[in-house]
């Protein structure tokens, strides 16, 4: 038999006496039978809710501070959009450049192409935070969201992993990455056919935020991080920061 | 009733970009939002931030709430709590200063709420403490049983288990250590036993 709980919102109501005297009682004879919920109604006393409580004004926290904060998030975005906007522009200009120009070269040679398939690696990276375009890349209902679970040494490493096969693009951003003097981080990128590539991560105040696009997205099977010496490795030496399966559909 | 109809229209007036309402809402509010924030996360200036983020939230985003499913103080309470959860997670020093403090209580009930964090925040952290620290700490914290049942089920004095989940989360403090010692390049972690 299926038992449903009240919702915590009204058992918060509940405590707060804002119910109606009616559901009043139907959530008052839920409790005395239903354990669960009677726990999460004394958490709630635990913290000291009541109906006419008196607290304490947050000391430093203003809502001038508050507005202020909204606002710099909307400039940023207002920013963002344009960047985006004149992105395009420029874009779109220097594909016609380069369209007029191999119209008008001599057509008696392989076209050069970043994409040749005899190349063993078939990727961008772009660090720039400026360059990435999170927004279109995060909200892209194709785009598949990977949290990232740090290694029990980085337990403070908070991060994901946006990948969209359609648009080949991975993003990840990580932060709480701790600084060390005499190493940096690697990324180490392993192929369906378990060949593995190295990339040096740059971190700054502790986050790091990386675009890869190209054709070999759609054959990355893991992502690693690891500690390594200076200047990194050919191989993974030092202690791993996180792992993730990345599932393509 | 009439207080309903109030927090009804300040979000209203919100979500047209009205700064008065939104220090209207804020004063009255303000005060619960931190006091729950505090008494979950544990610390003034990490209350202070989740309390900032529950109002940039309702400033960003007003219609969030459904009056269907109850009260604004309702919803800011249950929201605030999840935001100081949401804090405990990606603060693990924070996590484990809450959770010291909850090994030395015998039943506090405010602490009901970190054993709704996901069971993996801890279990990750776990898997370097010795057996029998990491069995007294998922009981305690993942099955909510009392130190006395854990005793019994242990068949060990109180005291011991006490000690167990102590020394266990004083392991997992230590592993911030772990870092210092990478940075120099030396020495191995010691549990203690």
């Amino acid at each position: 038999m299926k038992h449903s709980h009240i919702s915590e919102t009204k058992i918060v109501d509940w405590l707060l006496d804002r119910l109606p005297e009616r559901e009043k009682e139907d959530v008052s004879s839920h409790l005395k039978q239903c354990l669960e919920c009677q726990r999460l109604l004394e958490a709630w006393k635990g913290i000291g809710l009541k109906a006419e409580a008196h607290y304490e004004a947050p000391p430093l926290s203003r809502p001038e501070r508050i507005w202020a904060q909204a606002e710099a998030q909307k400039q940023t975005k207002r920013m963002r959009r344009g960047l985006r906007l004149a992105g395009g522009w420029i874009g779109a200009a220097v594909a016609v450049f380069l369209f007029t120009l191999r119209l008008s070269a001599p057509n008696d040679g392989p076209a050069a192409s970043h994409d040749r398939s005899d190349e063993p690696y078939r990727y961008m990276i772009v660090e720039q935070k400026a360059d990435i375009p999170i927004e279109r890349i995060i909200h892209n209902p194709e785009t598949k969201q990977i949290p990232i679970e740090p290694s029990a040494l980085f337990q403070q490493l908070d991060g994901t992993i946006w990948l969209n096969d359609d648009t080949k693009e991975m993003l990840m951003e990580l932060e709480g990455l701790p600084p060390f003097t005499a190493r940096d981080y690697q990324l180490w990128i392993i192929y369906t056919n378990n060949e593995v590539k190295g990339e040096l991560l740059t971190v700054r105040h502790g986050t790091a935020r990386i675009l890869i696009t190209g054709e070999d997205v759609k054959r990355f099977k893991q992502i690693k991080a690891s500690l390594e010496p200076k200047g990194g490795s050919a191989t993974p030496t030092g202690p791993e920061t996180f792992i993730v399966d990345l599932k393509h559909e | 009733m009439e207080d309903r109809r109030e927090d009804l229209e300040l979000l209203e007036k919100i979500a047209e970009g009205s700064r008065t309402a939104f220090d209207r809402f804020y004063e009255k509010y303000a005060p619960m939002v931190y006091h729950i924030a505090l008494r979950i996360v544990g610390d003034e200036a990490e209350a202070e931030d989740v309390s900032q983020d529950v109002f940039l939230e309702i400033l960003q985003k007003p219609h969030q709430f459904d009056p269907k499913r109850g009260s604004v103080q309702a919803f800011l309470a249950v929201k605030t709590k999840s935001r100081s959860l949401d804090r405990l997670r990606k603060k693990r020093d924070l996590l484990v200063n809450r959770l010291e403090e909850a090994a030395l209580k015998e039943n506090g009930a405010e602490f009901y709420f970190l054993r709704q964090l996901e069971q993996q925040v801890l279990i990750d952290a776990l898997t370097h403490l010795p057996e029998e620290q990491r069995q007294a700490i998922i009981h305690f914290y993942f099955h909510g049983e009392t130190q006395r049942e854990i005793a019994a089920a242990m068949n060990k004095p109180l005291g011991s288990v006490k000690s167990l989940i102590r020394y266990g989360l004083r392991n997992l403090r230590k592993q911030k250590e772990l870092f210092r010692w990478m940075e120099a390049g030396r020495g191995e972690k010691q549990h203690e036993a």
